[in-house]
């Protein structure tokens, strides 16, 4: 019936009333009113006579039928009727006013029952009148009242009822026009809020009824959202429609919400196909009808926040933060199997690519870079998963792929560069030279130079200097195909190779343009002086004193109060210290619990107060996963995955290879560098201990004296002793290194030093751990403690101790440990002349470095040592080779001297230092206050540590797992922060212990790969096959790129089928047996990433100057 | 990465799958059972800790002879971006009166001009040409030779080549770098050195400056006469980056001369088509992240 209006009135539009005399119009409509008021009236249970009955009988059809001709001519003449003089009403609508013809009409819509068809009736009605007319109406309460008394009986209208579907599809249909009405005249607005008073239903009915409609699929809900974003846009400019949105309705909870609703419906495994899946694509998740949907809805929150006001995306944010992302994404990231966690990080992945809006993907990213959940930073969880070997670990990749891909400053601060900053990782000479270009593009020529022996490269190189040296710089291409004519066809490959090359060059251009162009809103440069360390610290303590009262019960607060409070300190100390060496003992162990062992404790700026009960067990969540873990693997990769052995590996590989290499190298010889800034390190943590001991001296100050001189000696004692299982575990180490073995235990107790480091080092801004603080609370309040700890003779960090509080059985495995250690310790005492005098030797730059046995080396020793202390305004006495009496010595000048003695005399005026890199970066630190404290072990962050591990397993990795690891490592060293730059592509010195760089790490995978080319002998010829083949075909399929000009997606690799006919002269796919495949393809990757850092390397000494103005002075104002 | 390409990395990988099993059958099969040998316990720790005694012997004879074979095949890039390198340092030091321009054919030729604004030699532009040793950075220092022969102490009359190698005794890689010649070279022009002259006439005219100042004056007059009247010439090189000067001409200098006044120095100009946005919402100097006090509050 209906659909017949709608017809007729178009049918009837196109019957044209111009030149009609608006007179008769006016009369018609006049006759036609009356008509219809006489069947009206005649229903109408106030005028008719027999008001007694409710309920009158059902409206004949022909009345019915006669009411609606009648009322479809009016509406066709009001339409139709032109505005009057200056804006006045036409004649017509004048009387559609004063007679109330729309509210009669209304109601008699509800006399007949008001069935879904009257509603569409009406709705349609009203929608022709908005779409059509050509005055005004909406400004006329006459017409708006009965509009939106419809509006509102519609508004349950979805709850079911046969015509529910399509009453709805109406009722928004006319929202949007209502919605698109009042952004093109705001000024109808203020009648809208007081019609919607008058009837006392909620303020802004439009508004509240479009809500519901939000989250719903297909046109009606697409329609419903944009009405919303047109009242959005609107409420930029009217503020009351902002503060009623966000203080009146619900949409900013609803749209939250509902993301909550949309993604608990979303599949919680996904089916994943292969292998090599990482992530969500297009082609993905467009088959997974739920993901579409929940991509709109959050699509929806993007454009809300966008257009909205500023009142209206804080709340939106906050409520996604508060409503989705932490109740339901960070629960969902900790599911308990692996294949749950996967799909929820793929989720995340997706998510955030799907974001657009800098401000959601704002909340995003803060809840992925600060959020803790379970006492435990997400993104020290999200890091840690990248080691695990399952495709979690890929996924992982993925997402930070996403994230780095991002270009946010944030990210990178939080992910790297806060560990960069320190620039402990760094030399003194490096330091000095962060912002010095590599003008020979010597770190390319050392990372081509890792190229395995046999690659094809290699042999053919038959091109001498001359015939490149004149090149033709318009062309990419150095010779023509004619030129190779008369080449074999291994120098046609080398030709190949070649022009591979320049493609990379020009990939590192573009990406290091781009990369230098978004950071160019950046707040710093990054290149070791700004933003500075010191400031960090500031930043942080602030931060923490923020954060104080929040979580008192976790971390006492011993900056603000004079005595610390006595409460609770073994559960304290247990969480806090849980990273030292709890779980070492623990005989299963994964990857992403060591992690979490040390990181949970790490991060300083938690945004949310943790939560009190600091347990000292794992997460339930982490043992869930370990345990399907661990039956999932039987237990067949344990321990060696953990990577705190293969970066004790990398030390070994990366010495090793100096030896060898050293031919090549015009530097010093560098194998024994690391031992010397070991010692360094060591002597600087003298400095540190001292530094302790006085801030406890100053806490205890507020306690009686004799404490506090216990105190002291006590702390002197241990500084003492831990000093000494320092040194111990350094000569260890250097004795295993010379003897190529490992003892098992060996490594056990390094890790446990190195652990406790990185410990030391992810707490460092918190200011309670300065272990001493620790240590001053544990004498005093827990005597037994503390003579245990005597007789443990535990480290300066203490972090033994702390275990002990942790669980019985782990404290078990410590005592052991230290016992046995302790043994160790004592019987290895005696080497430690040794070791010094290796140092003090290694300051002479041109000895080789030998074995050196202690009676050779002895004399020297003792004679640098003299001259050492007579640089420091000591005049050294006999000393005999007591180490005891010596480590007393220089506690002593520590502790006496503190105040004049600086410590960079060493690197300054002592003959002995002539080498600039002997006395490192360190020395300045020491004298500056706390710095060393925080920084001075370095540590390059979590993140570098896991991707260099996953790089190191190149050989074993599946195929996808290398393609993203390379690819996240070439875009980081593709970001134009020297900081970032000097340390992945710096291959020209070594770095301090404990330092991995990338380069090492690609040292020791090429002796991998070499090694396996030894045991294999047919792997080389493998190699140069698949070698040739996938360049031939990249070339072939690059050709085809071309030709078709086509800007599709260049990473998806084309069907072979589809290339036959481009590809025929690509040479076959050759035939790999199946357990090499993986090998062969890492092998060639890996040779192609050497040339993609080259070539980043190389770009990077070529990026023009004035960008690099640019960035470090962004608010330079710029000429017009 | 332009690697990508190589294996299929996302949509098709279910076919790439089936590749795989056609090719490794039951090979397929192990590593598809839990213990996972990829990972497996035995496998990573053994090979580089074996690996570090058994392939000492063979290796560092090996690596010497193929690091030639490398340095051979990048050679040229090498040798062309540190001459790259050269350039964009040049152009940092913003040498005033000098500007340089790589050949067409040669990045081991530059083509220069020199603009002396004062002194004896006011008013000369002298255009040059400077050659890189093609075992750059590693040879001799670059020669620097001009167009035509300057009246100058220094300069060669016949030849014209300037003499550098004065200054840069040995060239030093990583001290010396070409801005530094070109600095020299205008250096020459305002403070004259007669020692050891390539030119002794006039190291002799100017000796006896006292005496034959106007002779002296009047020699390198005519010279920057005789260099400026042949400004216009077509370049003695027949290169397309060489430099050639032509007399004024508004309809093509007059642009040029007003983009050069308004040129904006921003990245804009460089990549176009690149446009990639970072993000920050650190505050300048901190190292928190969110650190900017703009920050909507998150609950």
């Amino acid at each position: 019936m209906m659909a017949s209006v709608v017809a007729k009135g178009n049918r009837k539009k196109s019957l044209s009333l111009k030149g009609v005399d608006p007179e008769t119009c006016m009369i018609v409509f006049r006759n036609h009113w009356a008509q219809v008021v006489k069947i009206l009236e005649k229903h109408d249970p106030v005028h008719s006579r027999s008001g007694v009955y409710l309920r009158l009988g059902p409206v004949p059809g022909d009345e019915a039928s006669a009411v609606q001709n009648y009322v479809e001519h009016m509406l066709f003449l009001l339409m139709e009727e032109e505005p009057g003089q200056g804006g006045a009403m036409g004649a017509i609508l004048e009387f559609v006013v004063v007679e109330g013809v729309m509210e009669r009409l209304f109601l008699w819509s509800l006399r007949r029952h008001f069935t879904d068809d009257m509603k569409l009736e009406q709705l349609r009605m009203y929608q022709m009148l908005l779409s059509q007319a050509r005055q005004p109406l909406l400004h006329h309460k006459p017409v708006l009242r009965p509009l939106m008394m419809l509006l509102s009986s519609c508004a349950g209208a979805g709850s079911g009822g046969r015509g529910g579907g399509s009453v709805e599809a109406e009722l928004v249909l006319l929202l949007n026009q209502l919605c698109g009405a009042l952004a093109k005249d705001p000024s109808v607005l203020e009648l809208f809020f007081h019609t919607s008073e008058d009837q006392g239903a909620a303020n802004f009915l439009l508004f509240s009824l479009l809500i519901p409609f939000t989250h719903q699929e297909g046109s009606v809900g697409q329609q419903a959202r944009d009405a919303l974003l047109l009242i959005m846009q609107l409420s930029t400019y009217n503020p009351r429609v902002a503060t009623h949105i966000t203080d009146n309705t619900y949409f900013c909870p609803v749209l939250a919400t509902g993301l909550s609703g949309l993604y608990s419906s979303l599949p919680a495994k996904l089916q994943v196909y292969s292998e090599d899946w990482h992530c969500l694509e297009r082609a993905d998740w467009i088959q997974v009808p739920a993901l579409v949907q929940f991509l709109n809805s959050l699509q929806f929150c993007c454009s809300v926040i966008k257009v909205g006001h500023p009142s209206i995306r804080g709340q939106l944010l906050g409520y996604i933060y508060n409503g989705f992302l932490v109740p339901v994404l960070a629960p969902a990231l900790h599911k308990c199997t692996l294949e749950e966690v996967m799909t929820t990080t793929a989720y995340l992945d997706l998510f955030l690519r799907s974001v657009s809006e800098p401000a959601l993907l704002q909340t995003f990213l803060s809840f992925i870079l600060l959020h803790t959940h379970d006492n435990v930073q997400l993104l020290d969880t999200l890091v840690s998963r990248v080691n695990t070997p399952f495709q979690l670990g890929t996924v992982s990749l993925a997402l930070f792929r996403t994230l780095i891909g991002l270009f946010c400053e944030d990210v990178m601060l939080q992910l790297i560069l806060r560990y960069l900053i320190p620039c402990t990782h760094l030399c003194v000479r490096e330091r000095r030279s962060l912002k010095d270009r590599d003008a020979y593009s010597s770190s390319a020529v050392k990372f081509l130079f890792l190229t395995p022996s046999w690659c094809p490269l290699r042999l053919g190189a038959v091109h001498t200097h001359t015939q490149h040296i004149h090149w033709a710089m318009g062309n990419n291409v150095p010779m023509s195909e004619g030129d190779s004519v008369g080449y074999s066809r291994i120098c046609r490959t080398d030709l190949l190779m070649n022009v591979n090359y320049l493609q990379y060059l020009w990939d590192a251009r573009v990406g290091i343009a781009a990369s230098l162009q978004a950071c160019l809103v950046w707040s710093g440069p990054y290149d070791g002086e700004k933003p500075a360390a010191r400031e960090e610290e500031d930043g942080e303590e602030e931060r923490e004193q923020e954060l104080e009262e929040e979580k008192t019960d976790q971390t006492f607060n011993w900056t603000s109060s004079p005595s610390p409070p006595l409460t609770s300190p073994p559960v304290t100390m247990g969480n806090q210290h849980r990273g030292g060496d709890g779980g070492r003992g623990s005989v299963v162990e994964l990857e992403w619990d060591d992690s979490y062992e040390w990181d949970d404790s790490a991060l300083p700026s938690s945004s949310l107060p943790l939560t009190p009960p600091v347990h000292i067990e794992t997460p339930q969540h982490i043992q869930e996963m370990r345990r399907s873990a661990i039956m999932l693997i039987q237990g067949s990769y344990v321990e060696e995955s953990d990577f705190q052995d293969d970066v004790l590996v990398y030390n070994l590989i990366a010495q090793k290879d100096e030896v060898e290499y050293k031919p090549d190298r015009r530097t010093t010889p560098q194998t024994r560098k690391p031992v010397v800034s070991q010692t360094t390190s060591l002597v600087h943590r003298y400095g540190t201990l001292r530094r302790e001991k006085e801030r406890v001296v100053v806490e205890e100050g507020v306690r009686e004296e004799e404490g506090v001189r216990e105190e002291e000696r006590v702390i002197v004692e241990e500084g003492e002793e831990g000093v000494r299982e320092e040194e111990g575990v350094i000569v260890e180490e250097e004795l295993r290194e010379e003897e190529g073995v490992i003892v098992e235990e060996g490594v056990r107790e390094e890790e446990g030093v190195r652990e406790e480091e990185g410990v030391r080092e992810e707490k460092r801004s918190q200011p309670q751990l300065l272990s001493n603080g620790l240590s001053c609370e544990d004498h005093t309040v827990n005597e037994e403690v503390d003579d245990d700890r005597k007789r443990k003779s535990s480290g300066p960090h203490l972090d033994h101790n702390c275990n002990r509080t942790v669980t019985t059985t782990v404290n078990q495995t410590n005592d052991l440990t230290t016992a046995d250690h302790q043994e160790r310790t004592t019987s290895e005492n005696h080497t430690h002349p040794v070791e010094k005098q290796q140092d003090c030797n290694k300051t002479d730059a041109d000895h080789p470095v030998s074995p050196v046995t202690t009676s050779a080396v002895d004399d020297s020793f003792l004679s640098q040592y003299r001259e050492l202390m007579r640089s420091l305004g000591v005049e050294p006495d006999d000393v005999t080779d007591d180490i005891t009496e010596f480590r007393k010595r220089v506690l002593a000048l520590a502790q006496g001297g503190e105040e004049e003695v600086d410590f960079s005399v060493f690197s300054t005026d002592s003959p002995e230092s002539k080498d600039a890199d002997l006395e490192p970066e360190n020395s300045p630190e020491l004298t500056s206050n706390s710095q060393d404290r925080k920084h001075g072990i370095p540590f390059t962050g979590p993140f570098i540590s896991v991707l260099l591990s996953r790089l190191e397993n190149l050989l074993e990795n599946p195929i996808p797992v290398n393609l993203l690891v390379t690819g996240i490592l070439s875009q980081l060293a593709k970001y134009p922060q020297p900081l970032l730059r000097a340390f992945l592509l710096n291959t020209h010195t070594d770095p301090p212990p404990n330092v991995h760089t990338l380069y090492q790490v690609l040292v020791s995978v090429r002796v991998q790969i070499e090694q396996y080319a030894t045991d294999q002998t047919e792997f080389p010829a493998t190699v140069r096959e698949a070698w040739r083949y996938l360049l031939a075909r990249d070339q072939a399929l690059k050709l085809r790129e071309l030709l078709e000009d086509s800007h599709s997606d260049n990473r998806k690799s084309v069907l072979p089928n589809g290339t036959q006919h481009i590809t025929q002269n690509v040479p076959p796919c050759p035939n790999i047996p199946p357990q090499a495949r993986n090998r062969v393809f890492a092998t060639v990757l890996y040779a192609e990433f050497l040339k993609e850092l080259a070539a980043i390397a190389q770009e990077h000494s070529i990026v023009p100057d004035s960008f690099i103005e640019e960035i470090n002075t962004p608010d330079s104002p710029i000429e017009e | 990465m332009n690697l990508n390409p190589f294996w299929s990395m996302s949509t098709n990988t279910g076919r790439k799958r089936s590749d795989g099993e056609e090719q490794s059958g039951a090979q397929q099969q192990q590593r598809a059972s839990p213990a996972r040998p990829s990972f497996g316990k035995k496998q990573l720790p053994s090979i580089p800790k074996n690996a570090v005694p058994i392939t000492k012997p063979a290796s560092p004879a090996a690596t010497a002879q193929l690091a030639n074979g490398t340095h051979a095949s990048y050679g040229p890039f090498y040798l062309e971006y540190s001459l790259l390198a050269e350039f964009t340092l040049v152009i940092k030091q913003k040498l005033p009166g000098i500007y340089v321009q790589p050949s067409y054919k040669s990045a081991l030729m530059w083509f220069g001009v020199i603009f002396i604004r004062h002194g004896l030699y006011q008013d000369g532009v002298f255009k040059f040409t400077v050659y890189i040793p093609d075992n750059y950075p590693d040879g001799e220092c670059p020669r620097v030779v001009f167009d035509i022969p300057v009246f100058h102490p220094l300069v060669d009359p016949v030849s014209g080549e300037l003499d550098v190698r004065r200054a840069f005794t040995k060239w030093r890689r990583n001290h010396n770098h070409i801005w530094q010649v070109l600095m020299y070279a205008r250096t020459v022009f305002y403070k004259i050195n007669t020692m050891e002259p390539l030119n002794p006439e006039a190291a002799v005219l100017f000796f006896r400056y006292d005496k034959d100042v106007q002779l002296f004056k009047s020699k390198v007059v005519d010279s920057v006469k005789l260099c400026n009247s042949h400004l216009f010439d077509q370049p003695k090189m027949d290169d397309p980056y060489a430099i050639s000067f032509s007399s004024w001409n508004p309809a093509i200098h007059d642009e040029a001369k007003e983009r050069m006044f308004t040129h904006k120095r921003r990245p804009e100009d460089h990549q176009k088509g690149l446009q990639v946005s970072g993000l920050s919402w650190v505050k300048p100097g901190s190292t928190q992240p969110f650190s900017k006090d703009d920050n909507p509050p998150l609950s």
